[in-house]
């Protein structure tokens, strides 16, 4: 046996006979075969870089998701597709033109509810200023129906009666 | 190997079956690749969802099918690329939160211990990313995660299979610094 063949291998010898056997030497070889101290180390390093290996795989998170990709099927063509987004654009610029003119039915809509109905017609008829005409120019506060008692209506001011209860001269201010 | 093969030829014909077979087969795989890149579990599902739809429409473009696993893992890093492209303009945008995400989505299911395990481990295992340069990390990764041999990460990376010994070597190298990942690795293992 040689001195080449007793002499154990460094680390990086050991390390080539795992990546590339064919770099070491035919001597070095040989004794890796026969030495269990250089086997030793060999074993050594490979198992540690085997697990890394085995603990990749094991602390590998199982997907959430298939992974398989979801195939996608042409059904209609991009033809289809241009023309709807044609239709889609045309249709949004006649709702805003029909806007503008307001050429929609619900612009034009009346309010037709009942209570509001009702509502319109009685204040309509509050303001019915003709009810309220006493004379030309003249206008009471009062409904038709009560009108009769306003002092007008029974010419109080005209009266005798008036002037007697109110005296002209009682109304006069003394100079003294 | 031969029927992964089968099914491409199939898939490239049309065959549904045969596509499906593909995917049920690498979904665990390019999900594991995805998650331990981007470390947030919503986002590695979504993404690995649009891996499957870039596989679907571009399968016809495989042209030796003994290599459609290294086709497959390119166009996942692809797409992972341009899942950190995206979140860094977003970024700088002031639309996103932070470029690499320190949460880690628990399980439903698992155990508070696990848990603790998990987060841990996800710790060291950017702990040591963050040490190696950007070849050595994707390399490392593949190989010790992704489980690839050399031969199928020279062709996802368009590499010379040298050039990724060379850069898997300085990657391990750099691992056996990382005392605590190691004896993590070790504690767990007995």
């Amino acid at each position: 046996m040689s001195v080449q063949e007793t002499k154990h291998l460094n680390d990086d010898a050991i390390l080539w006979t795992l990546i590339d056997p064919d770099k070491l030497k035919a001597s070095e070889k040989k004794h890796v075969q026969n030495c269990q101290i250089c086997q030793k180390k060999q074993t050594a390093l490979q198992q540690e870089l085997t697990g890394i290996k085995q603990l990749s795989q094991l602390f590998l998170p199982k997907p959430k998701h298939n992974l398989r990709p979801v195939s996608i099927e042409k059904t209609v063509s991009p033809a289809f597709l241009r023309m709807k987004k044609a239709f889609v654009y045309a249709f949004m610029v006649l709702i805003c033109v029909g806007g503008v003119f307001g050429l929609w039915p619900i612009q034009n809509k009346s309010i037709d509810h009942p209570a509001i109905e009702q509502a319109k017609n009685s204040i309509e008829n509050m303001m019915n200023v003709t009810d309220y005409k006493i004379n030309n120019g003249t206008y009471s506060i009062l409904p038709v129906t009560f009108q009769y008692i306003v002092a007008d209506e029974f010419e109080i001011l005209s009266t005798p009666f008036y002037d007697y209860v109110f005296p002209v001269s009682t109304l006069s201010v003394d100079d003294s | 190997m031969d029927q992964i093969a089968g099914w491409v030829r199939e898939a490239q014909t049309g065959n549904r079956y045969a596509l499906n077979q593909l995917i049920d087969h690498y979904q665990n795989d390019i999900f594991r690749y995805v998650y331990y890149r981007i470390h947030q579990q919503a986002d590695a599902e979504d993404l690995t969802q649009d891996i499957f739809i870039q596989v679907i429409k571009r399968i016809n473009t495989v042209k030796d099918h003994t290599l459609f696993k290294a086709w497959l893992y390119k166009v996942a890093r692809n797409r992972v690329t341009d899942f950190y492209r995206k979140k860094s303009i977003l970024f700088f945008m002031g639309t996103t939160g932070d470029l690499e995400s320190d949460t880690c989505e628990t399980g439903e299911n698992s155990s508070p211990e696990t848990e603790i395990n998990r987060k841990e481990f996800t710790m060291l295992l950017k702990s040591l990313t963050s040490n190696l340069s950007k070849w050595e990390r994707e390399i490392f990764l593949m190989r010790f995660i992704d489980d690839l041999d050399i031969k199928d990460i020279a062709q996802a990376l368009d590499k010379n299979e040298n050039t990724v010994k060379t850069h898997l070597f300085r990657a391990v190298q750099k691992f056996k610094k990382q005392k605590k990942l190691r004896e993590f690795l070790q504690l767990s293992r007995r």
